[in-house]
């Protein structure tokens, strides 16, 4: 089937290649399928869910699709994906520690108290699956452990969040391991290249400082400060005039998927709030505004981002919008600018329009595809927990500012990042 | 001093506005250049136009002749536009695009000094440099604090100043010199749709005292400092909820009086 592509990619004329591929993707991802087929012929279109649910209507939705995640396997791992060939994939520990926090977030507001068992499972699960030397492994469970640095960094906010719900202190030992390795792997610049996705620094982990931080804080563990400090300084180097940040894309020399760009702005903002550094938050506030700017006069984002905020409109990356509307709403919070407010609820409105919520199929019913089609080039055919959870994170933020827009008005300047960190951090 | 009004609609409301107000100031022989509506296409030229996005662009057309059918310009015994621009002598022209040759040929054809923007998209610099004068337009917010979509919403939700502003034209977005600034007063039993209908009337009427401001010499022109203002955008319908629920509180408060003189 590969050798096939491959000779319609050098071979064929345009039209008929886009046929061979298609014929072969239908084969592939069993495209044939009555669910599978009504969400593609959807995305072919550009239709859109008759209604757009509730805001609470859609949490239940998303948080039903992830306990579904959670029970494939039942050993309290979420399964890392739906892909529309092959079903649910084996528990990926990287996704399953920040969906901990989501899960703990989500229960009493939108009062699902089964959700706290859920994650403290979710929780127990990583602690069996830690490697022994402290870091959690690349990919799935079921894959050859590897350690690394990224998916480190995610789990152990999901312990850090387990141990202030649940006061277990294998949680928080666990967490501490993790982040002493991550300290022991650092290179002297602030970078992780060792253990890193490619070999090879990224930028986007800055979501692992951000951990970083909120564990030193907790603990008062100065190396592990010093650790995030120096990435965060290292992240700050990378970026351009214009916002835009280098080093961001998985492979070198690829354009940033919305996805990476805005896992380096969250870490960047949430970051600068633990420590109270507004360079960081100015930093991501700069790359958000810029997104921001593309998201408001195009009325979309696009998959990936090159230099110059030059975007690839061909796909969107449903789960880079979903984090940007977290991203958006907690600059809203903080700042008090209604416009991030009203583009994060533009933009989660996009999101839930792409969820197939009256799905037939339990694995695409309220589960976010990784892009929009869902042929697009990020997370292909695939539904990835990871996608649901910041839908929810989105969702959550929103419903934490809203009200906020029923107090006072807000400032008509805009107020100095330093007091904004004093009043909300 | 020649006039001549651009809207983007064959029968705009707003433009008829303005016209009445100009004609009630003494104005005549002011010209309207309004855009045509798009043709029927044949649906092979419809699938080339709009490809894969055929059905929604269709949905989305479709809506839109709803809304009209639903709220139209204007009544089936109210003259034409057409008829109105040249009851007071001015010519009525169509056009395929403002931001066109046609339009701004038309302008230099017909030597108009001074063009009121009845509602348009922003437009190009061409057609910009056309009228020796140059372009007013009548902003419905306070610049340069409010630039761009639902300004007197964000202003509302902001806890800022309603008004208008009438401003020269730049090819920036609500970016060109301030000429006029003034309130727009919130009355008991105001709703967000029933100020912008009596914002309407009075932007339209602020325009015309502009245009005849402009008889008389230089307009007053305030430059706007890059940097200065604030950019906004369409507003989100959870947004506006809590934009109207402002203005019920404004309206709890002592209402502003009427400001008697437009301040530069």
């Amino acid at each position: 089937m590969r050798s096939l592509r491959d000779l319609a990619k050098r071979c064929l004329p345009p039209a008929v290649r886009k046929a061979a591929v298609a014929v072969e993707d239908a084969a592939e991802h069993r495209l044939y399928r009555p669910a599978s087929l009504a969400l593609c012929l959807r995305d072919a279109l550009e239709l859109g869910p008759a209604r757009l649910p509730e805001r609470e209507e859609a949490c239940a939705g998303l948080l039903d699709w992830l306990a579904r995640a959670q029970d494939v396997w039942q050993d309290g791992g979420v399964a890392g994906w739906y892909a529309l060939g092959e079903g649910w994939s084996p528990g990926y520990p990287e996704t399953t520690g920040y969906i901990i926090v989501t899960l703990l977030e989500g229960a009493g507001p939108l009062g699902r108290p089964a959700d706290l068992l859920r994650a403290r499972r979710a929780a127990e699960w990583e602690v069996r699956v830690q490697l022994p030397d402290g870091s959690w492994q690349a990919g799935f469970v079921s894959s050859p452990p590897r350690p690394a640095v990224f998916n480190t960094g995610q789990v152990i906010q999901g312990l850090l969040a387990a141990h202030q719900a649940f006061g277990d202190t294998a949680f928080a030992a666990a967490a501490e391991r993790g982040a002493a390795w991550l300290v022991g792997v650092q290179d002297p610049d602030g970078a992780w290249r060792r253990h890193e996705y490619h070999e090879v620094p990224h930028v986007y982990a800055a979501r692992v400082a951000w951990p970083l931080a909120q564990l030193a804080e907790r603990s008062g563990d100065r190396r592990v400060r010093e650790a995030a400090r120096r990435n965060l300084e290292w992240a700050l180097r990378q970026q351009a005039a214009d916002g835009w940040f280098a080093h961001c894309g998985f492979a070198p020399g690829e354009p940033p998927l919305t996805h990476t760009l805005a896992y380096t702005l969250e870490g960047l903002v949430e970051a600068g709030v633990v420590l109270k550094e507004e360079r960081y938050l100015e930093a991501g506030r700069r790359g958000a505004d810029a997104l921001l700017l593309l998201f408001e006069r195009r009325r979309r984002l696009a998959g990936t981002y090159g230099p110059g905020w030059t975007g690839d409109y061909r796909f969107t990356c449903l789960t880079g919008c979903a984090q940007m509307g977290r991203v958006w709403g907690r600059l809203f919070e903080l700042t008090g600018d209604a416009r991030y407010l009203n583009a994060a609820a533009k933009i989660t409105d996009q999101v839930l329009r792409a969820v197939p919520w009256t799905s037939r199929d339990p694995g695409l019913r309220g589960g976010v595809p990784g892009s929009q089609p869902v042929w697009g080039d990020y997370m292909r055919f695939r539904v990835p927990n990871w996608a649901a959870k910041f839908a929810l994170d989105s969702l959550l933020q929103e419903a934490r500012a809203l009200p906020l827009l029923a107090g006072p008005p807000p400032a008509a300047a805009r107020p100095a990042p330093a007091a904004a960190l004093a009043e909300r951090a | 001093m020649k006039l001549a009004i651009l809207c983007s609609h064959p029968q705009s409301l707003y433009a008829r506005h303005i016209l009445a107000a100009l004609t009630a100031r003494g104005f005549r022989g002011v010209d309207v250049i309004a855009a045509a509506a798009a043709e029927p296409r044949s649906p092979a030229a419809l699938l080339r136009a709009h490809g894969r996005r055929l059905p929604r662009a269709a949905a989305g057309a479709l809506l839109r002749r709803l809304r009209r059918a639903a709220r139209p310009a204007v009544s089936s015994g109210t003259p034409s536009l057409a008829a109105l621009v040249a009851a007071q002598e001015g010519a009525y022209t169509l056009v395929p695009a403002l931001n066109g040759e046609a339009a701004r040929d038309r302008l230099i054809a017909r030597d108009v000094d001074l063009v009121l923007l009845g509602g348009c998209p922003i437009l190009r610099a061409p057609v910009l440099r056309a009228p020796r004068l140059g372009t007013l337009n009548a902003h419905m917010g306070v610049l340069p604090r409010y630039r761009g979509m639902n300004v007197l919403e964000w202003a509302l939700l902001e806890g800022g100043e309603a008004g208008i502003t009438v401003h020269f034209v730049d090819p920036g977005v609500d970016t060109g010199d301030i000429v006029y600034v003034e309130a727009i007063p919130v009355l008991p039993g105001d709703t967000i749709p029933l100020l912008k209908q009596r914002a309407m009337a009075q932007q339209a009427d602020l325009l015309s005292r502009a245009a005849l401001a402009a008889l008389d010499g230089p307009l007053p022109r305030r430059p706007q400092a890059a940097g200065e203002g604030r950019q906004y955008f369409a507003m989100h319908p959870a947004l506006l909820a809590h934009a109207a629920r402002r203005l019920q509180e404004r309206q709890r408060e002592r209402p502003a009086p009427v400001p008697t003189e437009a301040r530069a």
